[in-house]
């Protein structure tokens, strides 16, 4: 049997997702088995292909609001006790305890910088169905969308105080013009000084969307680092940046629909299905797929506060002529799951 | 970042210190115990637990080692502790029998959230973007070859070498942090 080094690594991929053929499982298992060195290099393969599967893990853990809880349970009946003596100390030795603090501030001021200089970044999620709401450590407010991802560092250092979004989310910045807040989606790029508004950045969508309640924001798209396009917005503006296109286009949008997700409302003011299709996909987590294309230009208007994807569909049943399928989620070789399926049709009368 | 600036600031209680070594260590020592103690909830507590003792007790407790696996040691002994107290599932405690008995090296070679991210993202930087981008489809959105194959329009065995490929470098650049990541094979 001619099974080399190569071959393993070639298989690999489809080994470990389960998809390879008998004959090629079993010549795998042989190779592993043939010798320590093998497998040790079965093992590393392993390893490297798990790390990001570490890496999630991690993510799933929040020390941000870990600290927050912890930061209650510090306070120590001990450390008032020391606090009393140093009093006492302080009344007897008071020259040389200041000049000893003036140490220790100086000795604080240095230390402190060393720590900014190893800024730890931090990533939160949201799930599905999800939406998270939390504090950066300049104050600003964030409020993350369903399955979507914020990273940012624990401590604002520099010129710009920088974040890089997936998905969608809505920020309340702190003013601070001396350290200009900067959202990251992509190429596009929105700079605030404070101020409140709406960024959307799916994945899976060539288009992304920045809503303005409140304040100014600049919109740049940045291609190797340069800045190729420019805009701003003014409150109840929409700006939106076309991948294929490369341009922004800016136009008047009625805010409160594009913001009711963070209080877990849906709504559609006379949007065509299409938009709601997509949104409810996002939502829900779902695959929505719409048979007959007619069904894209019907007119929708809606309010959803806490209903299950199948009581929306039942609504969107009764309120339009079209009729809905799912599919169940199939389970992948790998342990995940397959998005579960919605087909739209129209009504058969 | 000097481990001496760290501990001598964890000794002083110096917040600042103190929030640093939390944000730094908090997810990955969290994902460590989760090999132990298959719970999120229980692992988060332990880990909040050994952060307010290891506040408390800074002043009167010198740390020898590293700060890095002072910490991950200590979060494993308590794991086991825990264990010991708890009936937990007969697999888990016959790991961590095995582990306890034999002197490993797991809380050594542990990294932290920050590190392991650095380390991929560089390593998929250095990645062809074709390749690159395969990898992560595979990697981050779950679907199956075939189905990268499709979507690309490309064969599957095109989809499998790529990923191949990008795999052989990964393996190759990741290699100091691989000893932790076994870990995520028991996650499982």
């Amino acid at each position: 049997m001619n099974f080399s080094i190569d071959r393993f690594d070639e298989l690999f991929p489809g080994y470990f997702a389960g998809e390879l053929s008998d004959e090629d499982r079993i010549n795998m298992d042989h190779w592993r088995n043939a010798s320590p060195e093998n497998e040790l290099h079965y093992i590393d393969s392993v390893k490297a292909w798990e790390s990001m599967t570490l890496l999630r893990e991690m993510e799933n853990f929040n020390s941000f609001e870990a600290l927050q809880k912890v930061n209650g349970r510090l306070k120590t009946p001990g450390s008032a006790r020391w606090m009393n003596v140093l009093k006492m100390a302080a009344a007897i030795f008071v020259l040389p305890l200041l000049a000893y603090s003036g140490y220790l501030t100086q000795h604080n001021f240095t230390l402190k910088k060393m720590l900014e200089e190893h800024v730890v970044t931090q990533t939160i999620t949201s799930r599905q169905g999800m939406v998270t709401q939390f504090l950066l450590a300049d104050g600003t407010k964030v409020w993350l969308n369903s399955n979507s991802e914020l990273q940012f560092p624990t401590y604002f250092i520099g010129d710009f105080r920088e974040v890089k979004l997936k998905g969608e989310a809505y920020f309340e910045v702190t003013k601070n013009k001396h350290q200009p807040f900067r959202v990251n989606a992509k190429e596009l790029r929105v700079e605030v000084l404070g101020t409140s508004f709406d960024v959307a950045n799916y994945q899976d969508e060539t288009m992304q969307e920045v809503i303005l309640v409140e304040g100014k924001v600049g919109l740049s798209v940045r291609q190797d680092d340069k800045s190729t396009e420019n805009s701003f917005l003014q409150p109840g503006q929409r700006g939106v940046y076309c991948e294929k296109t490369g341009k922004i286009v800016t136009d008047e949008v009625h805010v409160d629909k594009y913001i009711a997700w963070r209080d877990g409302n849906l709504i559609f003011r006379d949007d065509k299905m299409a938009e709601v299709v997509k949104r409810l996909s996002r939502w829900f987590n779902v695959e929505i797929v719409i048979n007959d294309p007619e069904i894209k230009g019907y007119i929708y208007k809606a309010n959803f506060r806490n209903e299950n994807l199948e009581q929306v569909l039942n609504l969107l049943k009764i309120s339009a002529p079209i009729d809905f399928s799912m599919t169940e989620r199939k389970a992948l070789p790998n342990g995940e799951f397959t998005r579960q399926r919605v087909f739209l049709s129209k009504k058969r009368t | 970042m000097k481990d001496e600036l760290l501990t001598s600031g964890l000794a002083r209680r110096d917040k600042v210190v103190f929030d640093y070594i939390f944000n730094y260590y908090y997810s990955s020592l969290c994902a460590f115990s989760m090999q132990f103690l298959n719970d999120r909830n229980t692992v988060e507590d332990l880990v909040q637990d050994f952060f307010v003792s290891l506040w408390l007790e800074a002043p009167s407790h010198t740390i020898h080692s590293s700060l890095k696996s002072y910490l991950f040691t200590g979060i494993k002994n308590r794991c086991i502790d825990f264990c010991k107290h708890q009936k937990v599932e007969h697999k888990y405690r016959k790991y961590i029998f095995f582990t306890a008995t034999n002197e490993d090296d797991s809380a050594e070679h542990f990294v932290a959230e920050s590190e392991l991210r650095h380390a991929i993202e560089s390593c998929l930087e250095k990645l062809p973007p074709r390749c690159k981008e395969i990898f992560e489809m595979s990697r981050f959105s779950g679907l199956s070859n075939q189905e990268i194959a499709i979507k690309l329009g490309l064969s599957k065995r095109t989809v499998e070498l790529q990923i191949s490929n990008g795999l052989k470098i990964l393996r190759k650049e990741l290699i100091e942090y691989l000893p932790v990541c076994l870990v995520a094979l028991l996650l499982q």
